[in-house]
């Protein structure tokens, strides 16, 4: 594939569909909405097509492994299983179907609910292993964490208010200020980002720029 | 011998143990739970008094934003929100950009709630839910300019046939937003709601995430972007107690307080760990 | 002509993009900016030598996201092109783990080059290297400690869009031993990334990798660009707080108009 259809043409098409949009956003007009909308529901049906062609890599990729008897191909196999099962069940019966909620609920739910609940006992050993009287920065880190932690803790809470005031009086005056700190510098940066983007300078999204070059 | 101090084993307990403590106390207060008071906060209030306020026939729409990872937390929330509402009267127009939101809807709404035999009321008239859509952010924002450009719900009926559908058109005749979400960004979050509805159209936005993601959003709450910020966790049980519908999530205050304790236990025993050892070092 | 309440941040925008475009040009004419140091990206190469001098494999980890996730996913993959010559260059077992299926020719391709420009493009093998774990969170989360069990990682670098599991992988390569990166842009999983990481790249220090690790004096100029625009910021901040105290909303209308 030429290094015109590979680079070119996808960061004209960024360029202008990005351009097209900012001033819609900013500049509202009858045909710049009717553009913009146009583009909008596009972009609605093209994030469809991507998720399918996303999930045909993937039968590619992972026949690819079967085929070639890799490592842990049976996951491999069970993988394409489950897919089919799912995509089986589901464009026929629809998304809604008792048969394909009852395989949701009994399988993917109480995995994914598993797996967060799992979240309580990482951090439960990462607060005994880090939060300790080792250094001034340890000593701010281990003592608002412990007030936060009190004033969440209903046991606590419903005899004495006095650490959800104090919980309240840091995250709206120490964690709220460095929060917005945080996220101007996050918007800064994504503005560039996107500015780059739109400009072509920003090209790793398309692979690799010296490869297209 | 093997010439460890009483120190350095408390400071080493092996994580097993930990995580042993932990899931044996979260089973016995969860079978046994020991029903103490909870105060209502006053950010809960806030999103309670704001649904209060809306007049009947109000159009509030709900976006579903998390799955089964999040269902514990924002579930008992979902639930106790979307009684109010119903009890209210209100019309409610369920939205989701989550490949899970479906699930959810039908756990919560059709297999919890059951607006149909609780309240009596009908779908299509007094609630509808468009069904998932792989759209985003960009799905967001052309909602607000025409809610109606998905066309049809979920059962695959047109949304001009849903009378709850009637007078809506795009943001102004939304009169509140609540998004529940676990989404830190990209898909439903706080930001996007905030960057695709409340400030350029300044839509009167809810948002009910889980406890850690409070500070992010906070800043949002502050400049008044958001009109309400509900931390999920045990504002799901001050939530069922101002309804009156207890639930899962004043059963699971108990086991909150647990975990919070045995971590703040266990912080302070890695501390006398470390300062009996710095001591002893010194002696 | 402009919409109610966006002639201020339209005209933000505009100036931003004409210091960004001046900086460029200025930089493409020869003039330098001096980034500081990033602790958390100078010790990339410090984990990619401890992976090659135990033999063990190293994970370069672009987070969760898609390309839906915009900056935070380039960002990631900057990280990843960086790593993989890295790897590729002194021969060090590298995995790729990708959650979005989206993100997979992507990566294949980024990992597939920088082997290719290494001179090692016998070396790439793209089944063992780039893993689809998932699109699934807790999928893809479950794979990851998978493979820091299975595989003993030496170092994890995880730059990019991560979520709720970002404190279980953090503390499940902890436990492995592995030495690890991590760098984020989701504010409230910073605490969790900086107590189970050796270092952490906070907010836009990590947005700053692409620049920061490619050294093209175009993207430092961006860098430079925001710099700019934090101090204007901190500027208007404190000018605020001033007429705040004064009683005056002046500023507020000029910012909301």
């Amino acid at each position: 594939m030429s290094a015109i259809v590979k680079k070119n043409i996808p960061l004209i098409v960024t360029f202008l569909i990005g351009i097209v949009l900012v001033f819609e956003w900013f500049i509202p007009t009858d045909v710049g909405n009717r553009v913009g909308t146009g583009i909008r529901e596009s972009g609605i049906i093209i994030n469809s097509f991507a998720i399918m062609a996303g999930v045909i890599g993937l039968y590619l990729n992972e026949a690819r492994k079967i085929m070639r008897r890799r490592d842990d191909w049976p996951y491999s196999v069970w993988m394409i299983v489950v897919v089919s099962l799912y995509i089986a069940v589901g464009v026929p019966l629809g998304y809604q179907s008792d048969t394909y909620q009852w395989i949701y609920n009994s399988i993917l739910m109480p995995l994914g609910a598993t797996m967060y609940g799992a979240i309580s006992f990482y951090i439960a050993a990462a607060a005994y292993r880090v939060l300790k009287f080792r250094s001034l920065q340890a000593i701010v880190l281990l003592l608002p964490a412990m007030i936060l932690i009190l004033g969440n803790t209903p046991m606590i809470t419903s005899f004495w208010t006095g650490f959800v005031d104090s919980g309240s009086w840091i995250m709206s005056y120490i964690t709220q200020p460095v929060y917005t700190g945080i996220m101007v510098g996050v918007a800064l940066g994504t503005m560039a980002t996107g500015v780059r983007t739109l400009l072509g300078l920003e090209t790793g999204w398309l692979g690799r720029k010296e490869e297209a070059e | 011998m093997s010439g460890k101090s009483v120190f350095d084993r408390l400071e080493s307990i092996p994580r097993e143990i930990i995580y042993a403590i932990l899931l044996v106390g979260l089973c016995y207060v969860l079978v046994n739970p020991i029903g103490l008071p909870i105060k209502v906060t006053g950010e809960t209030r806030e999103l309670y008094d704001l649904i209060e306020g809306l007049p009947e026939g109000s159009v509030v729409l709900v976006d579903i934003a998390f799955g089964a990872g999040g269902m514990p937390e924002l579930g008992p929330a979902f639930t106790a929100v979307m009684h109010h509402m119903f009890q209210r009267n209100l019309r409610v127009i369920v939205i989701t950009l989550y490949t899970e939101g479906p699930q959810m809807y039908n756990i919560l709404v059709d297999g919890k709630i059951k607006p149909d035999t609780t309240y009596g009321k009908t779908y299509g008239t007094d609630y509808c839910f468009f069904g998932y859509n792989a759209g985003g952010v960009t799905t967001m924002a052309e909602l607000a300019r025409n809610m109606r450009v998905l066309g049809t719900d979920y059962r695959g009926t047109s949304l001009d046939q849903l009378s709850v559908m009637d007078g809506v058109e795009d943001y102004s005749d939304i009169d509140l937003v609540i998004t529940f979400t676990t989404s830190s960004g990209g898909i439903s979050s706080p930001a996007d709601w905030v960057q695709q509805w409340a400030t350029p159209y300044g839509a009167p936005l809810a948002c009910v995430v889980l406890k850690m993601m409070t500070p992010t959003v906070s800043p949002y709450y502050g400049t008044g972007q958001v009109d309400a910020l509900i931390p999920g966790a045990g504002a799901s049980a001050e939530y069922e107690l101002l309804v009156n519908r207890p639930d899962e999530g004043l059963a699971s205050t108990d086991a909150l307080s647990f975990a919070h304790l045995l971590v703040v236990a266990l912080v302070v025993l890695g501390n006398i760990a470390f300062l009996g050892k710095g001591g002893a070092q010194r002696a | 002509m402009i919409a109610n309440g966006m002639t201020t941040p339209f005209v933000i925008l505009l100036f931003f993009v004409g210091v960004l475009l001046f900086l460029i040009w200025q930089s493409k004419k020869g003039m330098k900016f001096e980034m500081k140091h990033l602790p958390g990206l100078d010790a990339i190469e410090e984990a990619v030598g401890r992976a090659t001098e135990m033999g063990r494999p190293m994970i370069a980890n672009p987070g969760l996201g898609g390309l839906r996730r915009g900056p935070v996913t380039i960002a990631g993959l900057s990280v990843v092109t960086y790593v993989s010559r890295l790897a590729a260059r002194k021969g060090t077992g590298l995995i790729v783990p990708v959650a979005n299926p989206e993100l997979l020719p992507v990566v294949d391709e980024i990992v597939k080059t920088s082997y290719v420009m290494e001179g090692a493009p016998e070396a790439f093998d793209p089944d063992s290297q780039i893993r689809w774990l998932g699109d699934n969170q807790w999928s893809w989360t479950a794979g990851l400690q998978g493979i820091a069990e299975r595989e003993r990682v030496a170092s994890n670098i995880m730059i990019g869009d991560f979520a709720a599991e970002a404190m279980i992988l953090a503390e499940t390569f902890a436990r492995v031993g592995a030495f690890q990166v991590g760098g984020l842009t989701n504010t409230y999983q910073i605490p969790f990334f900086v107590a189970a990481c050796d270092y952490t790249l906070v907010g836009d220090e990590m947005l700053a990798a692409g620049a920061y690790l490619s050294g093209d004096p175009e993207q430092i100029a961006t860098i430079a660009a925001e710099d700019i625009f934090k101090l204007i910021f901190v500027g208007v901040i404190v000018v605020g707080i001033l007429l705040g105290l004064s009683g005056s909303t002046a500023l507020i209308s000029l910012l909301g108009a």
